[in-house]
């Protein structure tokens, strides 16, 4: 009676079977299988490291398997390759859409239908006429004219997937597919993954944000260390059983908030507006030892206050840092007032690639580490040393490349980075985001260890949970304005989410 | 109104291109009050000749510099293109093979060079500066930096008189630019120089063999320009063995004033046909406002400069 039973929902329609993969004799994946079925979501889970890059590129034809099989509805592929995986119908898509910046919303649609054809001319008439009516049929308004770089993320992720679903994908690979959207963003994507599932479309989804995976997937295959360890219906597991599974030991208490003892005011802002980046009126006041989280969507304002007390938007206003008022020009002055800051997307903001883990770390302090002027390598050596050993970064030596580290690994570094400078407040912007369970359980142990030597601390996260579990107070942005303070006792998701949606 | 709104669409879709054809009018507009003997036919069409290469080049150019790659080895190609030509007729070869000789030269050339870029992935940059030098010097050390001279009769102006070999210019000149801007809009092939410009990754995604892209682009450049230094050489009864010197900036700086990305991606023909119009016009019209020809080096500097930052804003506000 109802959709669903019109489907032949048990089917598979991509099989993958005893996979392995090694890379210069390292396992990356040791006999995974993994069904997918017609109109599924299936959810693929892992620590970074665990093998499902490696399984999403052997499905895509990026790479292929050492030994194994992959059916395409029952059909067995001899040998594959991102053309042939195309040709079958399998799509990707990734973190960051990988579209056309420069080409209109039409074009990028249109372009991966038309390599396939022999026809060496492109009718314009007819590609904007089918984008639009498969923009249309998702329930978005797009104009399939406009320049697909103008577009805001959540809908250039929309033409991603229509692209691929015009491209007749009946089976799509979703990796991070919302990493850089905002919440009310990632209901739209969820709304067409719903009528995708409704098509009989099957859906690989992966990703870190395990609230989403339990709301949106039927399926969960937990991947750990290129294994296979678990493949569970949704409804029946819960988020920390599958952190569990996906850690491979029990986390006693996901999120370590230790209650310490606070301190005076270390930073307190009075009526501080920046009319020019759209922040409006705020005043708050951070205690030492005080962990105070700042949330609300993506662009209300809570990377721009700590752009603005950072001094890389400085404001017409005074901030008193210990009581006193001071005026922040500059990232300079915000160091010399005791202010540190770890940005958000690290590979872009924080650590610097190509430069070794040393180099990255001594940036902040080269001033520390030199004598008359000059770097000394070995208090430089030094001080990595020290900071490699105290937030326990894993990296083959400090002189490799932080671009070579995992990304808790990098954030690690960034973070050192700024303890080095000795802080009195320290800013973390969206520090765990795409970062491995378990080093983001390791950050939360190093944040509420810095509390308790009476820090300051301003955590800016997207994420309801990580705020709750590890902030004494929230501030919670709404249109460039502190829309409430709470209480961690009274702060609720449901509290949270009305005040950052303006009904608070 | 949906006519106006359609109206606003277009303007702000070729605002750039506007700017500039805006910026010659005001050019023109100033030499019509100026000095009325610019306005001859004789005169455009000595204009159109001398900035013919450069136009002819500039196609090629902004082929390249939407794939996001640069080329500034177009001049000593260009050198050693003029003198294949002229050798090749003084052989004996018909004025066409000879031609042909010159564009087939500035194809290998070009994929030498595109080869290079697309299948060894070196800089191209790099790749282009190795070969500007080792032209420019292979070319003078072989001639010694002697003059092709006495070349035959027919040659020059292709037997026809100066006022129809122009003609026929305009109209190869007109050709090329339609089939310029039809191939990048209409063709499957100009898509994908678009697409391996915007995003390399998403094109290679899609199914696009960027690296042939790249490679082919390069080779049609070469052609192109082994198609000017043949035309340009027709003008004279001597060839010169240091033909071309600093065409490979006018040619870029024509592409970059016509609003194209020197990052890849956007451009168009219309643009970069316009930009040469503009730097073409200036050092003439200069010399009939009666300014010293020393300015106009500085002045092409400063409407790049000027051109790059309008882009630049325009974008940002994007």
């Amino acid at each position: 009676m109802s959709h669903q039973d019109e489907l032949p929902v048990n089917r598979a329609i991509l099989a993958v079977r005893d996979l392995e993969k090694s890379f210069d004799g390292v396992c990356a994946l040791h006999g995974v299988s993994l069904e997918l079925r017609a109109g599924e979501v299936h959810a693929i889970v892992g620590e970074n490291g665990a093998g499902k890059s490696t399984l999403t590129k052997i499905i895509t034809g990026a790479i292929q398997a050492d030994a194994g099989s992959i059916e395409v509805r029952g059909h067995s592929i001899e040998r594959n390759d991102p053309n042939v995986s195309r040709a079958l119908g399998i799509a990707a898509i990734y973190q960051q859409p990988a579209l056309f910046p420069h080409l209109t919303v039409a074009e990028n649609i249109a372009l991966p239908m038309e390599m396939g054809s022999s026809r060496q001319t492109v009718n314009w008439k007819s590609r904007n006429r089918r984008a639009t009516s498969l923009v249309e049929s998702f329930g978005a308004t797009i104009d399939p004219r406009r320049l697909a770089g103008t577009l805001s993320m959540a809908d250039q992720q929309i033409v991603e997937i229509a692209k691929a679903v015009g491209a007749d994908a009946k089976i799509l690979l979703m990796d991070e597919p919302t990493a850089v959207l905002t919440e009310r963003e990632v209901e739209r994507v969820f709304a067409l993954i719903r009528r995708l599932k409704a098509d009989g479309t099957g859906i690989l989804y992966i990703s870190h944000r395990l609230e989403e995976i339990l709301a949106i997937a039927d399926r969960i295959t937990v991947l750990r260390d290129g294994h296979r360890v678990a493949c569970r219906n949704a409804a029946e597991v819960g988020r920390s059983e599958l952190i569990e599974m996906m850690v491979g030991r029990s986390i006693a208490s996901v999120y370590p908030k230790r209650p310490v003892p606070i301190g005076n005011v270390a930073l307190e802002v009075r009526g501080l507006s920046n009319e020019r980046e759209g922040l409006r009126d705020i005043s708050f006041a951070v205690r030492a030892g005080e962990i105070f989280g700042l949330t609300g969507m993506v662009g209300a304002g809570r990377t721009t206050l700590a752009r603005t007390l950072f001094g890389l938007a400085p404001a017409p206003s005074d901030v008193f840092l210990a009581g006193r008022p001071h005026r922040i020009h500059s990232p300079a002055d915000a160091m010399r007032f005791g202010i540190g800051y770890v940005p958000e997307d690290r590979r872009r903001n924080g650590v610097i690639l190509e430069m070794e883990v040393a180099g990255n770390i001594s940036l902040a302090n080269l001033k520390s580490v030199s004598r008359r002027g000059l770097v000394s390598a070995r208090s430089e050596r030094e001080l990595a040393v020290r900071y490699v050993e105290r937030l326990r970064i894993k990296t083959p030596s400090i002189a490799t490349a932080a671009g070579k580290l995992s990304g808790g690994n990098q954030q690690k570094v960034a973070l050192a980075r700024w303890l080095a400078t000795r802080p009195r407040v320290l800013i973390l912007d969206e520090p765990t985001q795409g970062v491995d369970v378990g080093s983001k359980a390791e950050i939360h142990e190093l944040i509420v260890d810095l509390a308790e030597r009476g820090m300051a601390i301003l955590l800016i996260s997207s994420e309801l949970p990580e705020i709750l579990g590890m902030c004494d107070r929230i501030g919670v942005f709404n249109a460039g304005r502190l829309a409430g303070i709470l209480a961690s006792s009274e702060a609720t998701q449901p509290r949270i989410m009305s005040l950052a949606l303006g009904h608070g | 109104m949906r006519i106006f709104e359609e109206t606003i669409r277009l303007a702000r879709t070729w605002s750039r291109e506007i700017g500039v054809a805006a910026t010659i009018v005001l050019l023109y507009a100033v030499l019509f009050f100026g000095g009325r003997t610019y306005f001859s036919a004789e005169n455009f069409g000595d204009l159109f000749l001398a900035n013919l290469p450069v136009l002819i080049v500039s196609l090629g150019m902004l082929l390249i510099i939407l794939t996001g790659q640069i080329d500034i080895s177009v001049g000593s190609q260009f050198a050693v293109c003029s003198v294949i030509a002229g050798v090749a007729a003084k052989a004996g070869m018909p004025v066409a093979l000879a031609g042909l000789a010159a564009c087939a030269a500035g194809a290998l050339f070009g994929a030498i060079g595109g080869g290079l870029v697309a299948f060894l992935r070196i800089p191209s940059i790099v790749v282009t500066l190795a070969m500007m030098i080792a032209l420019r010097d292979g070319l003078r050390w072989s001639t010694q930096g002697a003059w092709i001279e006495n070349l035959p009769p027919g040659f020059q102006w292709l037997s026809l008189t100066q006022s129809r070999f122009t003609t026929a210019m305009a109209v190869l000149a007109v050709a090329l630019v339609a089939a310029t801007a039809a191939g990048l809009r209409y063709l499957k092939a100009g898509r994908a120089v678009l697409a391996t410009g915007s995003s390399e990754a998403a094109a290679r995604i899609t199914g696009i063999r960027t690296d042939r892209v790249v490679f082919s682009v390069f080779a049609l450049t070469g052609a192109l320009t082994g198609l000017a230094a043949a035309l340009n050489a027709m003008r004279f009864h001597q060839i010169p063995s240091n033909a071309g010197l600093g065409l490979e900036m006018k040619v870029i700086a024509a592409v970059v004033v016509g609003g194209a990305a020197i990052t890849g991606g956007s451009g168009t023909v219309i643009g970069a046909v316009l930009g040469v119009i503009l730097l073409g016009s200036v050092g003439t019209a200069l010399t009939f406002l009666g300014v010293s020809a020393y300015w106009e080096q500085a002045i092409q500097g400063a409407i790049i400069l000027a051109a790059v930052a309008i882009n630049l804003a325009g974008r940002r506000r994007e």
